[in-house]
């Protein structure tokens, strides 16, 4: 059997210790942004039984004045992308603007839109089940 | 030797690091191409979406352009096909960890971070550091003992902080809320949506995998309960792709660290010689 190296040996069990102290602090301290060292937060905050889902979503009005649903992809960002922004995008709504632009490159066979919507949609819950729906606007982008 | 160190260097087959070699670097065409193809979509959103991560800040990394990302593709998929050869180890797999790890900065840096690649990028890390071998190669040794065991712990790791990540986040009594009726909500499945009718079901899902996850340390069992362990988590990440479409396709493929690949019949095609120097010395050899 070949055999490390004390300093091989060493040089590894230093790199351990490093890793799995990062990420034990990450654990206890860090946030999503210290990837991939942060807390493996997958699902990890409590929706209350009788709280609110929250499930973003776009909708938007073609320049021929059509009310489309527009899937998120076509913005090339996926729906947590928007939602993890979300913040962002409702104080600085031309960011919506920019991506619509994007959009636009990416499917330019596409109905041209003069409105987009970003919303947050909300399943109401009481005792863990659905009781209501509800939609409320986060961004608006008007084609000037 | 102290019985830390005799576990974390337990000798392992080199033949394991051979097959982990061709699965993992084979799989990120997959993973880059199919898997997660949203990835090159950030190849055309505005660089104001871009959010960098921690370690983007540090190291300066540039706002992911058209050209950048897509270079950055083909750069990937090319070095890790090359390295599933097992050629050179050490230096395609360096290179092939450096391109991935930029890979998932290009990623996880437009406001959501996955957790389905912590043991990917451990892998990737260590599978640089054994020298080349061969997939029939049954010869013990520590340096590969080393690498196969980072895999395993960072696997385990990922289960078993994602428990105390939610008694942090979530609460002690994470378990009791309505996570998984969100879940479902978000994106069930014809499988998976009508599970909210009975919400006690979820209910006692939440406990169940909070059990799995603290109980994850299990999986470093040698022998049958480690396997079954292996099954479970298998079985666990099938039903959360059959209800809610999450796979952790990255993670998942590390499972293969716990198993004895280096006992699998080595196919015609990777039986060629690798080299005709020998098969190199692990780093720090005396």
């Amino acid at each position: 059997m070949r055999m490390l190296s004390p300093l091989g040996r060493r040089l590894r069990g230093g790199a351990t210790a490093a890793v799995l102290m990062l990420t034990l602090l990450g654990t206890a301290y860090g946030d999503d942004d210290h990837f991939p060292l942060g807390p493996f937060r997958m699902f990890s905050t409590k929706t209350s039984r009788d709280g609110a889902v929250k499930v973003s979503l776009v909708r938007g009005v073609t320049v021929d004045g059509a009310a489309v649903r527009l899937e998120m992809a076509s913005f090339g960002m996926r729906r947590a992308e928007f939602e993890g922004q979300l913040e962002r995008i409702a104080a600085n709504p031309s960011l919506l603007g920019e991506l619509v632009e994007t959009r636009a490159r990416r499917r330019p066979n596409a109905r041209p839109l003069r409105e987009v919507r970003l919303i947050s949609a909300r399943w109401l819950l009481e005792d863990g089940r659905r009781v209501g729906y509800v939609e409320v606007p986060v961004a608006v982008w008007t084609r000037r | 030797m102290s019985a830390l160190s005799a576990w974390w260097f337990a000798p392992v087959a080199r033949g394991r690091i051979a097959w982990l070699r061709t699965a993992l670097y084979l799989f990120i065409p997959v993973d880059v191409l199919l898997t997660t193809s949203w990835v090159v979509e950030h190849a055309g959103v505005p660089g104001s979406l871009y959010q960098p991560l921690y370690v983007g800040r540090l190291l300066s990394l540039p706002v992911p352009t058209f050209a950048m990302v897509h270079g950055l593709r083909i750069a990937v998929v090319a070095a890790a096909l090359i390295a599933a050869t097992g050629r050179r180890p050490r230096l395609l797999g360096a290179i092939v960890f450096a391109l991935y790890f930029e890979w998932m900065v290009v990623a996880m840096s437009y406001g959501k971070v996955d957790h389905d690649r912590f043991a990917f990028l451990v892998a990737l890390a260590v599978l640089p550091t054994v020298g080349r071998v061969r997939h029939a190669d049954r010869e013990t040794d520590d340096a590969t003992g080393w690498a196969v065991r980072a895999i395993q712990v960072a696997v385990v790791a990922t289960y078993f902080l994602a428990a105390l990540a939610k008694f942090r986040f979530g609460g002690w009594d994470w378990a009791n809320g309505a996570t998984l009726t969100r879940a479902v909500l978000r994106r069930g499945t014809s499988f998976g949506t009508p599970l909210l009718d009975f919400p006690w079901i979820l209910q006692a899902t939440q406990w169940g995998i909070i059990a799995f996850e603290l109980a994850s340390p299990l999986l470093l069992v040698r022998g049958r309960v480690g396997h079954a362990m292996v099954a479970l988590c298998i079985a666990f990440h099938l039903v959360t792709f059959a209800t809610i479409t999450i796979i952790f396709l990255p993670h998942v493929m590390c499972l293969l660290a716990f198993l004895p690949l280096e006992r699998l019949r080595t196919p015609h095609v990777l039986r060629r010689p690798v080299a005709s120097e020998g098969y190199g010395e692990p780093i720090g050899v005396t």
